[in-house]
């Protein structure tokens, strides 16, 4: 698409504006070039486009010369406009000290393979035409004019795509049950409530791509035989919503959706629902009991969605992910895509980098990559230089995999050897200074608090989880603790009714099986290995180092250090809340951590 | 139904397809707990603990919802599902907040039920509350005198004010009982022949013997001492106990023994292998702890130095002591007291406790100490006696020394230690040595088996009372060392069990102890929760004035008055939960032996909410989230006035928006408390305290309307302290409505009349029965012979039951010679007899929930007979279809396919034209109109004239609605139309049953007419024939053969001519051509009003409640409610019930034996001993009511509407009523 531009002559802005451009200032920067693109008579075009992926390098900004060449600012404020317009578009010099180097953009793309992100960051995704011009609504007119329901479904079987959700059934096959079932009406769900703290690849496709969901829901709604979609999308997403709706207009508009698409005979249209934030409702059953009006809860299944869903009907319900492979299956043929990946998880996964990494944000990989792969070639290492210690994946109901678990491959079942699961694609990443009870009580107090309440051992069983973590975590561990949060989880796990109380101990469970001497240190030593947990460590001021200049008595918020000026200051520990901030302002580290 | 076969428990069992695993195993007696399933409704899977282990499946299955299938292979109790459902209760009651029982009872070593006898003493049942103390405590007169009161220790009420005088409350109902006549005592089951010793009797030796010869057993006691009572008789003085009450409550017990050998010593007179060859089949020793322990200090056996235990039997004995002026008693027990008040009243002027520790330390009774000190007692602190010194022979002096508080023993009391060198010495005539009791254990040396344990005591197992000898067991002082009474009284119950165990040859054990939650101890109760009780002083009893008591031997404290311990029950919190009877969650906490600890944690502690509902009270810390009240509301009810709140943890079931649940949509149908597993929510009980209550409960029918709901009456006493229903009721399935879960308690608060009342100028005046009957019928014969019968008229209330009808109209047709019978609560009976031969509905209720369309006709089902609308609800969510036609907007609008506003006008036109439509379209169901009915092809010609046009006319309704509406009437299958009696008029009911004639939808299987009328024996009063047209069994008058026979039967002539009807005879009373009047019902003059007494005819009431004002009737005889008559009652769908009194009538007379008696009166003696043999006669004369027999409790019988595809009418064909005939009588 470039190329159009760079045929034409025209030099080309690309500001990334999604949530992770808007929250670093993005609507600035892109006014800012609006005001000054619009004020010369530069040959130049300016789009607004979604997240690139490089989201710590956000404010970014892509600029392509008429010849073709891109070039890539990072952290842009509308301070730097000026001089980029001046001195690139004008002048031909790209500003070389805000530019992110080549060989960054080369380690961060390196491994990706993008199909789900094809668009991402290129197209502008207010844009229908851009959508077209990239191929878009191709799949979908394809599938209409010529491949049978069942051959589609054959095609997507073919292609071994499985869910992008996190259960990793295989899509196909779950098309497959809902065409089979009967009922009057069928219906297809987007499941675009991602919940995973950590996690944002639903997020970042809605607002960068939201048409090649909507082609994907499509495509399905075809081949299950199914006349009506929702999207399930969470109230917090206000931008993906906005484009949602600014395509599903277009969409319209232009007969990809409503009725007789393409003047094929085919009559399909999708709504959105917006979620109230409810953890528990990405789970399908509860999903569904949403859209219809109640309380979000889960129910047992079977019977299954397909078999009975929304409103007792067959219903077909994929997240986001999945319906965005769809178009590219369908044009590439299942073959290309089954190329990519192993032999039991095909094709590529999106995965949000976040916590001590580098360079946090989406990268798509080819299923099979090896977490070092990701961490180190794709996302540069961690943020603070300590070691790399453990990645959270697949979101509370993941679990952590440690660094000597690295070459472990990314794929379904590799992932759920080591206690994790895949998940729908958060992948936390963790350095030396991260204690491990810590991050199980992190997680379990998501899920503790997200629990709808329904079953017992969901509700009461992972407080009790949780009040065991914060005794040890505060340093009241005691004998048996690790024993009695063992027995909890293998019960919460197996008898809890849905899939949020039933992954829900999967950190606590992984944590203990990688880094049980870290509980015991807690319990036993009463000591934090990570010195992350502050009942169970002290700050302390090194006499040979302090200078006694009195910024850390200065910055004390209770007042517990105190000294003479110029003698090494003292630490009372019994006022000290042990925040920290001494530490962080002493600058010649004379505290220490014990 | 496809069958499937599955292997349950190891079992091969053959079962329906689409059943779920819990059905299957319950079916065949396999037990999977769950607390959130109730067969009324969806399974959710919820709490967890039905799962179990499917074979081939990913983990454990949740059999609620599971279904079977074929060759499935389920286990439901493994190892591994016990552990699980174990951990599912534990964290289920880590966060349950509540007392399961109050902590009065924990404490009480007896566990007697304090929290329920206080309750019932509040409701007045004062012989049920001591009922219930002798299920654990036989000696109610004694403990109420000298009880200890562990219980008050541990009140809740310490944490307001002062704990409840519970020990006084106990003493008034045993007092109670004791004035009024022969002390109350079980009955004993049938003697089994089998003998029991019971060696010792005292307290634990009487506890034993009672609760043995309880079971049937043959109780021999053998005493040492002269008199039965032990240390009652021989330790407590007169003026706390007084020994003719012991005498007497002793007596209540030796009653039910076989023998009494006094004077009898164990070692001496017999052993226990003696014992056991004379025939004993087990010997329960019961010895007490009767040796004095010694002081052990120089002097201590010289004359005049006594042990307390043995000063007290002496002077208990009778025999004359001189123990001089100045008296010393060494000790802080009771005893010590009891000595030091016994030697005043011996008129020792000068009585010094001498004792070691302080004050505090003392383990005396405050009480006691206090009453001593105000004696006159003198207190000795921190001395003992060290030397006794003797002069003439005698103890003259007692060396003494000051002891100070050295640190804690073992006991945690702070160890005294003698002050060296302070000496001192007290003047003397008596010491009397009161520190403590031992064993005597010589009387077991005989038998050289026996083995006492360290401290020298028999040695039992705690929980059985067994000793190391096969056959002997042991309680009380002789095994636990000196306690109290009530400790003694413990252990004897507890021996009597295990010795009825052992003789029964069963496993000697203990009961399992049910599980117990409680909210803790006294200091963990946070004082907020009782901020807004209000403070009651507690009741106190003013003892006799200190200087009056010393001198002499009396009681020193009077007991409470009746007016005091109402008072005093007023001021118990009522801790204990009133579900603890029921509740489900605390039964499977029992039966998995959980540890409610293990998972302590974080707890929710919320306000209750008492009072936001006039039925019903919530206690939030007991729910356990299983969702039965929010699934019930909602999905059968329909009304969603419960939900949840929040999220994790703190999910709640509240209302929305946290509204109090009295402010929704709740109609107070009571389903949600019938659902409720535990205590969380319970009916709010109109009486004085909530209970808990055992009730007894008695099966009967809910009068309320004329469905006829089956009811268990839940009584204690002669109290309705609440209402449930069998969940197997074919009526209506456990299911309630306010009407039926709340009216019948409230009974009790009508002002019921006791006595007849007669009119004597203007007021009315209490009668004997025989005053008032021979009034009554004379009045009424009299105007029958002067006037002739057709100046009489008779009023029934529909209340009564069949058999009442059945009399009433008998004594009104063959003894007063009248057919002027009418009904006070329907003055205008729409009727299908002349129609379909019959005046009933034509089908059952059944065939609602399976019907595929139902048509609903003027009524407000929610409102009037939610039962009914529930039924629907069903139906519409199994997918029938719905038409409503009513005046307004009702409660099952919403879920009507199609709902028409229709008045009676509007009503009768709209079915004009739907009659219209479908014959001028030739929609009607050729074949049945032509085989079944008799008049189609005039009726046809007839409607023909109606124009099809008029639908349009029809206001407020759509034509397009009301096609759509006969379309599908024309087109179902299994049509149920439901009409109320009470809100149609005869024309329009005539157009209803000509349309289902037309669709062929009367007289056949599960399809027809459903005819609800709202007083709850309405159709028992038609079918019984009081009317005035129709002689029982709805035989027409004017059929001269039944008339015949039945005149033939009754001994009487029936007059011919049909009489006047309700609206007639009111009438006839105006214009003063009915002379004189009989009205019978059950609040009769409630529902007519007073005014037909107006007239000043003679007038005979037969009612439960007096006429508050007048005109009053000549004479009132005092009625019997449903809730005290036996009998039958015919429900809507012809439905024969039969009511159980559960009550005694307040004037004690049912009103067939009210009505049998009028008809001696009025010449015309009827002899019908029981009920049963009215219903022998009805069976005998009402071929439909052939059946009545058979309807005993929880069977019933349905008169069948048509035979063979046979109305009742002379060909067998049913008729269309014609139009013009009833053209708009409005």
């Amino acid at each position: 698409m470039s190329e159009t531009y760079g045929k034409d002559k025209k030099w080309l802005v690309r500001v990334g504006v999604a949530s992770c451009g808007l929250a670093a200032g993005g609507r600035h920067v892109y006014e800012a070039f609006a005001a000054r693109l619009s004020d010369s008579r530069l040959n130049a075009v300016l789009k607004p486009t979604g997240c690139m992926g490089m989201c710590y390098n956000e404010v970014l900004v892509e600029v392509v010369s008429p010849g073709g060449e891109h070039v890539f600012y990072k952290r842009v404020t509308p301070d730097y406009v000026p001089a980029i317009i001046e001195q690139h578009l004008i002048d031909g010099q790209p500003v070389a000290k805000w530019m992110i180097p080549q060989n960054e953009i080369d380690s961060f793309m390196a491994k990706q393979k993008r199909i789900v992100l094809q668009n991402c960051g290129v197209i502008d995704p207010e844009s229908i035409d851009d959508y077209l011009e990239s191929g878009g609504y191709q799949a979908l007119e394809k599938v209409l004019r010529g491949i049978p329901p069942l051959e589609v479904i054959d095609q997507v079987t073919r292609s071994g795509l499985r869910g992008r959700g996190g259960a990793g059934f295989s899509t196909g096959t779950k098309w497959s049950l809902a065409r089979k079932s009967a009922g009057f009406q069928k219906f297809v769900i987007c499941n675009a409530d991602e919940g995973d703290p950590g996690a944002f690849m639903d997020r970042s496709v809605l607002e960068s791509d939201p048409h090649s969901v909507l082609e994907g829901m499509v495509i399905a709604g075809y081949a299950i035989g199914a006349t009506e979609g929702f999207i399930y999308c969470r109230a917090e997403y206000p931008l993906a919503i906005k484009h949602l709706e600014i395509a599903l207009a277009q969409a319209r508009e232009r007969g990809f959706l409503g009725e007789n698409i393409l003047g094929c005979g085919f009559d399909f249209d999708i709504s959105i629902r917006q979620g109230a934030g409810a953890f528990v409702c990405g789970e399908e059953t509860a999903l569904m009991m949403s859209i219809e009006g109640r309380r979000g809860m889960p129910r047992v299944r079977p019977p299954f969605p397909a078999q009975s869903g929304l409103w007792g009907q067959p219903t077909n319900i994929n997240n986001v992910e999945t319906f965005a492979n769809v178009p590219w299956i369908i044009l590439h043929g299942a073959e290309a895509y089954s190329a990519c990946g192993t032999e039991k998880s095909k094709g590529t996964k999106v995965f949000a980098l976040a916590g001590k990494i580098a360079r946090s944000g989406l990268a798509e990989v080819p299923m099979g990559i090896t977490i070092k792969e990701i961490v180190f070639d794709v996302g540069g290492g961690t943020s603070t230089g300590l070691p790399f210690k453990a990645v959270q994946i697949g979101g509370p109901s993941g679990g952590v995999i440690p660094a000597s678990l690295g070459d472990t491959p990314i794929d379904y079942d590799s992932v759920t050897r080591t206690g994790a699961i895949m998940g729908s694609g958060g992948l936390i990443v963790m350095d030396e200074s991260t204690c491990m009870v810590d991050v199980a009580k992190f997680f379990l107090n998501f899920t503790q608090d997200e629990s709808c309440g329904k079953c017992t051992f969901c509700r009461i069983g992972t407080m009790r989880m949780m009040e065991i973590l914060e005794r040890i975590a505060n340093g009241e561990g005691r004998e048996g603790d690790i024993e009695a949060l063992e027995e909890l989880a293998s019960n919460v796990k197996q008898a809890s009714l849905c899939g949020l109380g039933q992954t829900a101990p999967n950190p606590v469970l992984t944590t203990l099986k990688y880094y049980r001497s870290e509980y015991e240190a807690h319990i036993y030593e009463k000591k934090c290995p990570a010195k992350k947990c502050r009942a169970l460590i002290s700050y302390e001021i090194i006499p040979e180092k302090c200078p006694g200049c009195g910024l850390c008595a200065k910055n004390c918020p209770v007042g517990a250090a105190s000294g003479e000026k110029k003698r090494p200051y003292t630490i009372d520990q019994e006022k000290c809340i042990r925040c920290g901030l001494c530490m962080s302002v002493c600058r010649l580290k004379a505290i220490a951590v014990r | 139904m496809p069958r499937v076969s599955i292997i349950l428990n190891g079992k091969r069992i053959e079962t329906d397809a689409e059943r779920t695993i819990l059905e299957v195993a319950q079916q065949n007696g396999v037990d999977i707990p769950t607390l959130c399933h109730d067969p009324r409704l969806k399974p959710t899977a919820a709490c967890r603990l039905c799962l179990v282990e499917v074979k081939g499946a990913r983990g454990p299955m949740p059999a609620c919802v599971t279904q079977v299938a074929d060759n499935m292979v389920v286990t439901t109790n493994s190892e591994g599902l016990t552990k699980s459902r174990r951990m599912a209760l534990e964290l289920l009651l880590s966060d349950h907040y509540g007392d399961c029982i109050a902590p009065c009872q924990i404490a009480c070593p007896a566990g007697i039920d304090i929290q329920g006898y206080i309750a019932l003493i509040a409701s007045g049942e004062y012989l049920e509350a001591l009922k219930l103390i002798k299920e654990k405590n036989p000696l109610p007169l004694v403990v109420g005198r000298v009880c200890p009161r562990f219980c008050e220790k541990k009140c809740r009420r310490n944490v307001l004010d002062e704990p409840v005088a519970i020990n006084c409350l106990k003493r008034f109902a045993a007092d109670t009982n004791l004035n009024d006549g022969e002390i109350y005592t079980a009955e004993p089951k049938p003697s089994t022949g089998r003998r029991v010793a019971v060696v010792g009797g005292g307290p634990a030796g009487l506890a034993a013997a009672y609760y043995l010869a309880l079971e049937g057993h043959e109780i021999t006691i053998l005493e040492s001492s002269p008199k039965l009572g032990g240390m009652l008789r021989y330790g407590i003085p007169e003026y706390r106990l007084p020994k003719a009450i012991l005498d007497k409550e002793i007596a209540a017990i030796t009653r039910l023994c076989q023998e009494i050998r006094l004077g009898v010593s164990l070692g001496r007179d017999s052993t226990i292998e003696s014992l056991k060859k004379e025939g004993f089949e087990a010997v329960f020793l019961a010895l007490g702890a009767q040796a004095s322990q010694k002081l052990g200090v120089e002097g201590e056996n010289l004359p005049g130095v006594l042990s307390g235990i043995g000063f007290l039997r002496d002077v208990a004995l009778g025999k004359a002591l001189d123990i001089g002026q100045r008296v010393a008693v060494i000790g802080g027990g009771n005893t010590a007291m009891d000595a030091a008040r016994t030697a005043l009243r011996l008129k020792a002027t000068e009585v010094t406790i001498v004792y070691r520790r302080s004050r505090e330390e003392m383990p005396a009774s405050d009480e006691e100490i206090e009453q001593a000190e105000e004696e006159g007692v003198r207190f000795q602190f921190l001395a003992a006696p060290v030397k006794a010194n003797a002069a003439d022979g005698r103890v003259n002096s007692l060396e003494c020394i000051r002891m100070a508080l050295g640190p804690p023993d073992s006991s945690g009391r702070r160890r005294p230690e003698p002050i060296a060198g302070s000496e001192f010495t007290m003047n003397v005539d008596t010491v009397i040595a009161a520190i403590g009791q031992t064993l005597d254990s010589s009387g077991l040396a005989q038998d050289n088996t026996f083995k006492l344990d360290r401290r020298g005591y028999i040695g039992v197992k705690e929980t059985t009372m067994e000793t190391t000898l096969d056959g002997v067991f042991a309680g009380g002082d002789c095994t636990s060392g000196p306690a109290t009474v009530i400790e003694a009284i413990a252990a004897g119950r507890r021996a009597a069990i295990s010795i009825n165990q052992f003789i029964n040859g069963e496993k000697v054990a203990p009961s399992q102890k049910p599980y117990v939650c409680t909210k803790g101890e006294l200091a963990e109760i946070d004082p907020k929760d009782y901020e807004f009780k209000p403070r009651i002083p507690r009741g106190k009893v003013v003892p006799l004035h200190p200087e009056i008591r010393k001198t002499r031997f009396d009681e020193i404290e009077p007991g409470f008055t009746e007016e005091m311990a109402r008072a005093e029950t007023e001021r118990c919190l009522a801790c204990g939960c009133l579900d603890v009877f029921e509740c489900q969650l605390r039964d499977y906490a029992t039966e998995y032996s959980v540890n409610d600890k293990k998972y302590a944690g974080r707890r929710r502690h919320l306000p209750v909410k008492e009072n936001e509902h006039p039925y019903i009270v919530n206690d939030p810390n007991k729910c356990i989230l299983c969702g039965r009240c929010v699934r019930i509301c909602n999905e059968v009810e329909g009304i969603g006035a419960l939900g949840f709140s929040n999220r994790g943890f703190r999910t709640r079931v509240e209302p929305a928006l946290g509204m109090p649940l009295g402010e929704t949509a709740c109609t107070s149908c009571s389903q949600c408390i019938s659902t409720c597993p535990t205590g969380a929510l319970t009916p709010r009980v109109h009486l004085p305290k909530p209970g808990p209550w055992q009730p007894e409960t008695v099966p009967t029918v809910c009068p309320y309307c004329g469905i006829g709901c089956n009811l268990e009456l839940n009584l204690v006493g002669d109290k309705i302290v609440c209402v449930t229903s069998p969940m197997d009721s074919p009526v209506n399935e456990g299911n309630l409505c306010k009407k039926g879960a709340f009216y019948p308690a409230s009974l009790h608060n009508l002002k019921r009349l006791s006595t007849p009342l007669i009119k004597r100028e203007n007021s009315l005046v209490e009668a004997s029965w025989e005053e008032a009957l021979a009034l009554a019928g004379n009045g009424l014969r009299q105007i029958a012979d002067r006037a002739g019968g057709d100046r009489l008229a008779v009023l029934a209330s529909a209340m009564l039951t069949n058999e009442e009808h059945y009399l009433l109209q008998k004594l009104a047709r063959a003894a007063l010679g009248t057919n002027n019978l009418g009904c006070l609560a329907m003055p205008n009976v729409a009727s299908l007899l002349s129609a379909l031969g019959k005046n009933a509905s034509t089908c059952s209720f059944d065939d609602i929930p399976a019907s595929d369309l139902i048509m609903v006709y003027g009524c407000d089902l929610e409102e009037d007979y939610p039962i009914i609308s529930l039924k629907v609800r069903k139906a519409v969510n199994r997918g029938s279809k719905l038409i409503t036609l009513s005046p307004r907007q009702t409660g099952i609008d919403s879920l009507a396919k199609v709902s028409l506003k229709v008045n009676r006008r509007t009503g009768v036109n709209l079915l004009e034209s739907m009659l219209s439509y479908i014959i001028t379209y030739d929609l009607a169901d050729r074949n049945f109109v032509d085989t079944r009915t008799a008049n189609f092809s005039d009726f046809a010609e007839e409607m023909e004239k109606q124009s099809v046009a008029e639908l349009a006319s029809v206001p407020w309704a759509k034509p397009a609605k009301i096609v759509e509406a006969i379309h599908l009437l024309v087109r179902a299958r299994r049509p149920v139309l439901i009409i109320d009696a009470a809100a149609i008029t005869p024309a329009e009911l005539d157009l209803l049953s000509n349309l289902m004639l037309a669709t062929g939808n009367v007289g056949r299987e599960s399809a027809g007419l459903i005819l609800l009328r709202t007083p709850g024996n309405a159709q028992g009063l038609i079918d019984m024939g009081v009317t005035p047209d129709y002689l029982p069994g709805q035989v027409p008058i004017s059929n001269r053969a039944s008339r015949r026979r039945l005149s033939v039967a009754w001994s009487g002539t029936i007059p011919a001519e049909p009489g006047r009807d309700t609206v007639g005879i009111i009438q006839g009373i105006e214009s003063g051509e009915i002379q004189g009047i009989l009205v019978a019902g059950s609040d009769a003059a409630g529902e007519l009003g007073n005014s037909i007494f107006e007239v000043p005819i003679f007038s005979v009431l037969i009612d439960t409640v007096a006429p508050k004002d007048p005109p009053y009737p000549d004479v009132v005889l005092p009625g019997a409610t449903f809730a005290e008559s036996q009998g039958t009652y015919t429900n809507c769908e012809r439905r024969i019930q039969r009511l159980q009194a559960a009550l005694t009538p307040p004037a004690g007379k049912e009103n067939w034996q009210i009505l049998a008696a009028l008809a001696h009166y009025l010449g015309y003696p009827m002899s019908y001993p029981t009920v049963a043999s009215i219903d022998d006669e009805i069976a005998r004369l009402i071929p439909l009511y052939q059946g009545i027999r058979e309807c005993n409790v929880g069977r019933a019988a349905q008169w069948l509407f048509s035979h063979n595809g046979q109305f009742d009418l002379k060909d067998g064909l049913a008729r269309f009523r014609s139009f013009e005939a009833q053209q708009l009588s409005l």
